[in-house]
């Protein structure tokens, strides 16, 4: 009788653990051969003590008329070890990190980021984005990987998505209706492909959100948070919205470039 | 028989169609008399559009519907003709148009004249017109218009959605259109009609209920439907509208405008260029974008340093150098830009420059390699002297001097080295150096021998001294002798200008109480005091890039060698020890960082930089806050005996400053009011003018609040005065008592 029992024990914890590990992410096959060692990657690391001005630049980008017409640069602060970014209320708002060097090859980048959607009907949208953006081409029409986090004006969902842009076209990837997000985004590319993930906080295993087909060049990396979409045209914007991110770090990485200056 | 019954099943026929247009005809007017208490036609006229402009006032330009997978762009919106153009650009998923600035409330009757004619074999994008009626919260929606997926029919149809998910739809075939379309609510009840050109009567497409509340309208037009997930978009789609009416209505709202806490500033949108520039494919378009970025906001550095490396790529070395000094003389911390300037430097020969900008660098990165090979060749081909000191005043040729013990003596000189000079101390007391080796530092001589020493060290660590003696004795005070004060401060000063800044809201930094009311209070004694070119900066305004774009941009421009200028700042101060010994002070705009306010703040360094770059004769910095590392010289200047004293020293430059207090000390307050603020407007009073002469000089004011303050604060707060640079002094006009 107990050896029926341990034997049901196990088929059940077998077959768990199977339905398990399809849920999440076999990372293993995400393992990057050629990167730099880990003593040359640990300076691009950033655990936002300091603003490392050596590795950022600041960025908020405006992408029509009607945008730069009422537009302000989100307040950034380093505070209790984080990068702290809140919009501005009133008008188009968008704050974020852009990197400084490139990164060339395959690659292995994450962050931290903690965002709590206002709830209710907002006349603004609120979302988070992590990038990995091909270099040598204008944005619009850039090669571009988003992981990101939106809850758009009038709709009572937020969502994690991820999209690529390739020549300026999107493709449109996987996305999960979420609530609030405490947890690590995660960019990996190997060869041609380049994958997303996340991780909420206590997760013990990453989760994968898609696999598309990347032009392997230069990247520059960055991550920002906004209160429009891309072709929102109008705003009210009554609050801000407020989001944090923390231990940006490279996981592995072929090569990295930096620039002149 | 059969004729007749042929007849009258004719005449029948003809009577029922008579009826049921009758009937039809009847139910469109009923859509108007069964709005009750409708607004006057009067009030309704300002909201019909029959487009000859666009009028931004009721219409702003929108996606129109908020739902929908797709990302997708604006197409282009024009009038022309008198009628709104729509039309989608290829290549991408594009919908949108006009959507209103004001919603209806009630019952109500809207029509608006469309055309649009369908692209045949339009291949893989779809073209739809859109007449909407939405709820605020955008949760329910109705849609008119016409349709036509990719390469089939094309149809008439109107639909209800809750929250982008179609309940209910209508729709029947039908080719171009050239008509009405028109939306009535009664009740909570939606009915949609159409009418082509030429028809008499309206025709229905559908009928809904269910829609509460404020209703936005919109006009729009698209090429995909929500279900669409590529798109070709081979050719452009295009609609016109034409006389919006509304025919009645129970009430309409204007949108309320809610606009941020303070305007948004090129300094804002700078950036978005800068990215701009990151990210062209050509060198010199990406040029184009950092230019146009520095002309939004002349105190953002990073496009000057992108600027500079663009120039000396070109080979450019003199226009590189130039933007590369720009950037570091509004305080880059990057180590990169000093390290290119150095190897610019080096590559001219210059090697004291060289090294002076490669030391900045490894003071930012120690371990940066470019640094430090650059560094082995400067020094392979730099002195091994101190440098050569010459001393002006005490002239030693001119033997003893003879002081009162209560009087200080000023040691006035020039120290030269081929390295730079790095410091100069005198009597162990560090002492300011300006870019040509100029030194000045006032010395405490005592009745009997006085030893002064000179030490000097340039870039590399080399040290030379010089030492002179001076015999003290005791020496009467001279009578006071009457100085000739001027008419007006005109005769003295072309312009006054002064930049006030007052700070309480931080956004990082604890909050203080009376900062601002000490800025505007300063802000109206300056203007009794003849000050004409006042500018007040207060909280949020107060960025690091708003002050450095006044010291660096505004400043320079406007004023001229004969004007001064008067600097006020209340607000928060901070003192840096640095690693080799010393200090740097700081002041704090409003979004300085609390822990890097090495990049954030604005530091003496820049402060001194800038001075240089103001043309005016004589610059008063006032800084109602607390730090050290000023780097000060308390010299006399020029002895107010000697004749036409105020002639001499108005005519000569100088830049003078006072701080509320040194480093760790905490700045006090009183009635509303710091309590360094409270009696620098009681100087400008007429407390500080010693002599009696109705002017309050730099020097006077920094002796009458040094020690004011510091009692009145029970020494936890005294005063820090002395000179930049210059030996003149800035005069304050006191009204005749």
């Amino acid at each position: 009788m107990r050896k029926a029992m341990a034997c049901v024990i196990v088929i059940l914890s077998t077959a768990f653990s199977a339905f398990f590990q399809g849920c999440v992410t076999d990372t293993a096959s995400l393992k990057i051969e050629k990167t730099m060692p880990q003593s040359k990657l640990a300076y691009y690391n950033d655990s936002f003590d300091k603003f490392r001005t050596d590795l950022w630049d600041k960025a908020g980008y405006i992408h029509n008329e009607a945008q730069k017409a009422n537009f302000k640069l989100a307040k950034m602060r380093v505070e209790d070890g984080r990068l702290w970014v809140q919009t501005e209320t009133g008008c188009f708002s968008a704050g974020g990190l852009g990197s400084k060097y490139t990164i060339r090859g395959d690659f292995d980048i994450q962050v931290d980021c903690h965002i709590d959607f206002l709830e209710g009907d907002y006349d603004m949208d609120q979302l988070l984005v992590f990038a990995a953006i091909g270099k040598g081409k204008e944005i619009g029409k850039d090669d571009t990987v988003f992981l990101s986090l939106l809850k758009k004006g009038g709709r009572d969902f937020s969502t994690i998505f991820s999209v690529a842009r390739k020549n300026g076209r999107f493709h449109r990837g996987d996305w999960y209706k979420i609530k609030d997000f405490d947890g690590s985004l995660r960019i990996v590319r190997i060869g041609d492909e380049i994958n997303t993930l996340f991780k909420r906080k206590g997760d013990a295993e990453w989760k994968k959100m898609d696999t598309f087909r990347f032009t392997p060049k230069d990247i520059i990396l960055g991550f920002k948070l906004q209160n429009f979409v891309t072709n929102r045209t109008s705003i009210t914007a009554r609050s801000t919205i407020t989001a944090t991110f923390d231990n940006f770090k490279i996981n592995a990485a072929e090569e990295i470039v930096e620039e002149d200056i | 028989m059969r004729k007749i019954e042929f007849w009258l099943f004719v005449l029948c026929l003809i009577c029922l169609s008579f009826l049921a247009t009758k009937a039809r005809a009847s139910s469109s007017e009923a859509y108007t008399t069964a709005v009750q208490k409708n607004l006057p036609q009067a009030q309704i006229a300002h909201y019909n559009d029959a487009f000859e402009k666009l009028r931004d006032n009721i219409w702003k330009r929108s996606g129109v519907l908020p739902f929908g997978k797709n990302i997708f762009q604006i197409p282009e919106i024009r009038v022309q003709d008198g009628r709104l153009l729509i039309k989608t650009r290829t290549g991408d998923f594009q919908r949108g148009g006009l959507t209103s600035r004001w919603t209806l409330k009630g019952d109500f009757d809207i029509q608006v004249d469309c055309r649009m004619d369908f692209v045949d074999e339009a291949g893989d994008m779809d073209q739809l017109l859109l007449f909407v009626a939405k709820d605020k919260h955008t949760r329910y929606f109705t849609v008119v218009g016409l349709s036509k997926r990719s390469d089939s029919k094309p149809s008439i149809f109107a639909t209800f959605k809750e929250k982008g998910e179609p309940l209910s739809r209508k729709w029947e075939r039908i080719g171009d259109f050239q008509g009405t379309l028109r939306i009535v609510r009664i009740g909570n009840k939606i009915t949609t009609s159409r009418k082509e050109r030429g028809d008499l009567e309206w025709k229905e497409i559908g009928k809904f209920s269910g829609m509460p509340g404020e209703v936005v309208v919109g006009l729009g037009l698209a090429n995909f439907l929500a279900n669409r997930t590529s798109i070709q978009a081979d050719q452009p789609v295009m609609a016109a509208f034409d006389n919006f009416r509304i025919n009645s209505t129970q009430e309409i709202s204007e949108e309320v405008k809610f606009s941020p806490s303070t305007p948004s500033t090129g300094c804002d949108t700078a950036p978005s260029l800068f990215w701009k520039g990151q990210f062209a494919s050509q060198k010199e378009d990406a040029f184009r974008y950092y230019m146009e970025a520095i002309d939004l906001c002349p105190g953002f550095i990073r496009p000057y340093e992108l600027v500079g490396n663009y120039y000396r790529k070109k080979g450019n070395k003199e226009k590189a150098i130039e933007f590369f000094t720009k950037a570091a003389d509004l305080g880059s911390v990057n180590y990169k830009l000093y390290y290119l300037l150095a190897s610019l430097f080096f590559q001219e020969g210059d090697f004291d420059e060289a090294g002076r900008y490669l030391n900045k660098s490894l003071d930012i990165r120690g371990d940066y390699p470019k640094s430090l090979t650059l560094k082995s060749k400067i020094e392979k081909e730099r002195d091994t002297n101190g440098p050569k000191i010459i001393l002006y005043e005490p002239s030693t040729r001119r033997g003893l001097n003879l002081v009162s013990q209560h009087q200080n003596i000023s040691v006035r000189g020039i120290a030269t080295d081929k390295s730079g000079v790095s410091w100069v101390k005198v009597n162990k007391m560090d002492t300011p150096v300006d870019k040509h080796g100029n030194f000045l530092k006032d010395v405490p001589i005592e009745v009997g021998s006085n030893t002064i020493v000179v030490e000097a060290a340039d870039r590399l660590g080399n040290q030379s001294t010089l030492s002179v003696t001076i015999e003290g004795k005791d020496y009467a005070l001279p009578p006071i002798t009457k100085v000739e004060i001027p008419s007006q401060e005109k005769d003295l000063y072309g312009k006054s200008f002064a930049v006030v800044i007052g700070i309480n809201s931080y956004e990082k930094w604890p909050s203080l109480e009376f900062a601002v009311n000490d800025a505007k209070a300063i802000k109206e004694k300056l203007k009794e005091s003849g000050f004409d070119q006042i500018t007040v900066i207060l909280d949020k305004e107060a960025t690091q890039r708003r002050i450095l774009t006044e010291l660096f941009h505004r400043l320079p421009e406007t004023m001229e060698h004969n004007d001064r200028l008067f600097f006020y700042f209340a607000g928060h101060g901070q003192t840096e020890d640095l690693p080799k010994g010393g200090k740097k002070g700081y002041i704090i705009p409003v979004d300085g960082d609390v822990s890097n306010y090495g990049a954030t703040a604005i530091s003496m360094d820049q402060i001194r930089s800038l001075s240089s770059r103001i043309p005016a004769k004589h610059i008063f910095y006032a800084m109602d806050s607390c730090y050290s590392g000023l780097g000060l010289n308390r010299s006399g200047g020029v002895s107010p005996e000697i004749s036409d004293y105020l002639r001499k020293i108005s005519s000569m430059r100088v830049v003078q400053i006072i701080t509320a207090g040194g480093k760790g000390e905490q700045v006090q307050e009183k009635e509303g009011h710091g309590l360094f603020t409270t009696y620098f407007l009681q100087a400008l009073e007429g407390e500080a003018d010693f002599n009696k002469d109705n002017v309050v000089t730099g020097t006077e004011l920094g002796a009458y609040l040094r020690p004011t303050v510091s009692n009145a604060s029970g020494q936890a707060q005294t005063p820090l005065y002395g000179r930049l640079e210059g030996e003149g002094e800035f005069l304050f006009f006191i009204e005749k008592k």
